[in-house]
């Protein structure tokens, strides 16, 4: 369920990295993605693997707005999508890899949908990256996968900040390592006021979390004597939420793959109204085709905020 | 049961049903033992499997089934969406389930037209009477009514039945039914963090310690019943539509295309299985918790 971007994976090699010692595969995996393989060549791909990416190597290029493809209607985009980013280490099995391979093939599937978001005109664009329940997981992937992320983030900083994207991050940051802090304060401060995309990456995230640190810091203001206990109304615990670093901090709609019908405690109070679509395909097989008909599907809903449409 | 209550065939379309019935007479009711028969048959199969401890119904699509079978009334769909709520609960209790929540009347819905809000209101209130005199009359054994939502902004003769019917029915044991009416998730955790607040802030000078336990306790569902494991929304719609959020964080979310009066025993028993069949999933996360 974790998926985070990567420095170009552009030809990686999957067959080479077959069953054998834990730590020399995880230590190889970790340093060195490309300069393992000997055919070092554009578009060579995990052929057979199934790693779907309609571009190839050039990095992020929303520059360009690209026109919406047939059926959908510009006039009823959401502007703000939430996905749930699952099936990763599902993937990777069925496939005979390890959990890390389905993790960097889930971040090709990522870029593209934060490309189309940025062409399509959608403006927040939030991400299920990391739960507080993926704690849990092995010493060693969450090792890896912090890791990953902080040199996925120094790597790609470049590239978004010329695509005027900007990337917030929310969740428990108190677990998280101290470089990693320090990369996202450097990742958010640089790129803090681009105003194409809003990509927000929840990392140590959980519903329950945010709306426990929101209720803590007004219980914090009422002893302090800033606000009475009456005041307390749903617009003032939405400003106390994370999510309120977006100017649309409820999403219109949100994905989920790999077929689990949950919600699995991403953004609680934030999903009142928002439609849910769950896709069948795992992580790394949703790409385009699977977004263009998620996207489908929400424009043909009636919604109604409780209220009457008659 | 009260199912044969001839008060609750007050649809047209119910009433032609019960002249049909009275014609045919015998060969019903042998039609009739015969589907109990089945009906136990498969809730024997299912129970080989787990069942979940706490079903969610989200009971939408009371007005498109009165318009789709045109009925007259404006509040016939709704009608007959209570005869369905009778179907259903009697087959919760056959199956086993403990808790059934309902979700009937959401704060969001007040924003709907005066008439409309007014007619569910009285519709509700003669429900909830009718089941106060079936508690009183001994044919409600073994239902517990709970009503959660914030009570205080319905009228007053309404919350005096509601309190009624709670205190009648607290003794029972069985099936605990909760009705949520005025009911929304953001509504209930601002009063959460009210009454959390209001507790946490007289503990002195230091600073504050919130647990989500703390919470938990406050939020209007936390008395007696515990999150739920299945969410059925019938009418086709994938929307949590701001009910039980923080409850359902982990539940299966189970979307019927059928509209609520138009539920089935299949529709229930096919949600069930698919409960049944995510268990491995669900047990996985349950250890992480």
């Amino acid at each position: 369920m974790i998926s985070l971007r990567v420095p170009s994976p552009t030809s990686f090699d999957f067959r080479r990295f077959h069953a054998g010692a834990l730590e020399r595969r995880w230590r190889l995996g970790r340093d060195c993605l490309l300069s393992f393989s000997p055919n070092f060549s554009e578009n060579r791909r995990g052929t057979g693997f199934g790693i779907r990416s309609t571009k190839s190597e050039a990095p992020f290029t929303a520059a360009e707005e690209e026109t919406l493809p047939d059926g959908l209607q510009p006039e009823l985009m959401p502007k703000h999508v939430a996905v749930i980013m699952d099936g990763n280490g599902r993937w990777a099995k069925s496939r005979g890899l390890q959990p890390w391979d389905g993790h960097r093939a889930g971040v090709e599937a990522l870029r593209e949908i934060v490309e189309l978001c940025g062409k399509w005109g959608i403006q927040v664009l939030t991400v299920f990256a990391f739960s507080t329940d993926n704690w849990i997981r092995p010493r060693i992937e969450i090792d890896f996968l912090l890791s990953l992320f902080e040199r996925t983030l120094k790597s790609e900083l470049q590239t978004l900040a010329k695509n005027n994207v900007r990337i917030s991050i929310i969740g428990d940051s108190s677990k998280l390592p101290i470089s990693l802090l320090r990369v996202i304060n450097e990742v958010e401060e640089v790129t803090k006021n681009n105003t194409r995309l809003q990509l927000i990456v929840a990392v140590g995230y959980s519903g329950k979390y945010d709306v426990l640190q929101a209720c803590r810091g007004i219980a914090q203001k009422v002893k302090d004597g800033e606000i009475e206990v009456e005041e307390i109304d749903e617009r003032l615990i939405e400003q106390e939420l994370e999510t309120n670093c977006t100017e649309f901090p409820y999403p219109d709609l949100l994905i989920r793959t790999s077929g689990e019908l949950r919600v699995s405690n991403f953004l609680l109070w934030q999903l009142a109204y928002t439609e849910l679509f769950f896709a069948q395909e795992l992580w790394p097989d949703f790409g385009r085709s699977g977004f263009i008909e998620a996207l489908m599907s929400f424009q043909q809903r009636q919604r109604r905020f409780g209220g009457r449409k008659s | 049961m009260f199912l044969n209550s001839p008060l609750l065939l007050t649809t047209k379309h119910q009433l032609t049903e019960m002249k049909t019935r009275e014609e045919l007479g015998e060969f019903a009711q042998i039609f009739n033992a015969l589907m109990t028969l089945m009906r136990r048959f498969i809730f024997r199969v299912l129970n080989v499997g787990p069942v979940p401890n706490h079903i969610s119904f989200i009971m939408d699509g009371n007005r498109r089934f009165a318009k789709k079978h045109n009925l007259e009334g404006r509040d016939a769909g709704h009608r007959a969406g209570f005869v369905s709520v009778t179907y259903l609960l009697q087959y919760c209790k056959e199956i086993g389930v403990p808790y059934v929540t309902l979700y009937a009347f959401g704060a969001d819905n007040f924003r709907r037209g005066p008439e409309e809000v007014k007619c569910l209101m009285d519709l509700m209130l003669e429900k909830v009477e009718l089941t106060i005199d079936q508690a009183n009359s001994g044919t409600l054994n073994g239902v517990r009514v709970i009503f959660a939502g914030d009570l205080n902004s319905l009228n007053e003769r309404f919350r005096v039945a509601a309190q009624k019917l709670m205190e009648i029915t607290e003794k029972n044991r069985g099936l605990m039914v909760v009705v949520c009416v005025a009911y929304s998730t953001s509504q209930e955790i601002v009063h959460a963090v009210r009454e959390s607040c209001v507790k946490k802030c007289d503990d002195g000078d230091g600073p504050v310690f919130l647990e989500v336990n703390d919470i938990e306790e406050c939020m209007y569902t936390s008395i007696a019943v515990p999150d739920p494991d299945l969410v059925i929304r019938t009418g086709g719609i994938d929307r949590l539509s701001n009910f039980m959020a923080w409850q359902t964080s982990r539940s299966l979310l189970h979307t019927t295309a059928a509209l609520w009066p138009e539920l089935r025993l299949w529709d229930l028993v096919w949600a069930i299985l698919k409960f049944q069949r995510m268990q491995d999933y669900f047990q996985k996360k349950k250890k992480f918790d």
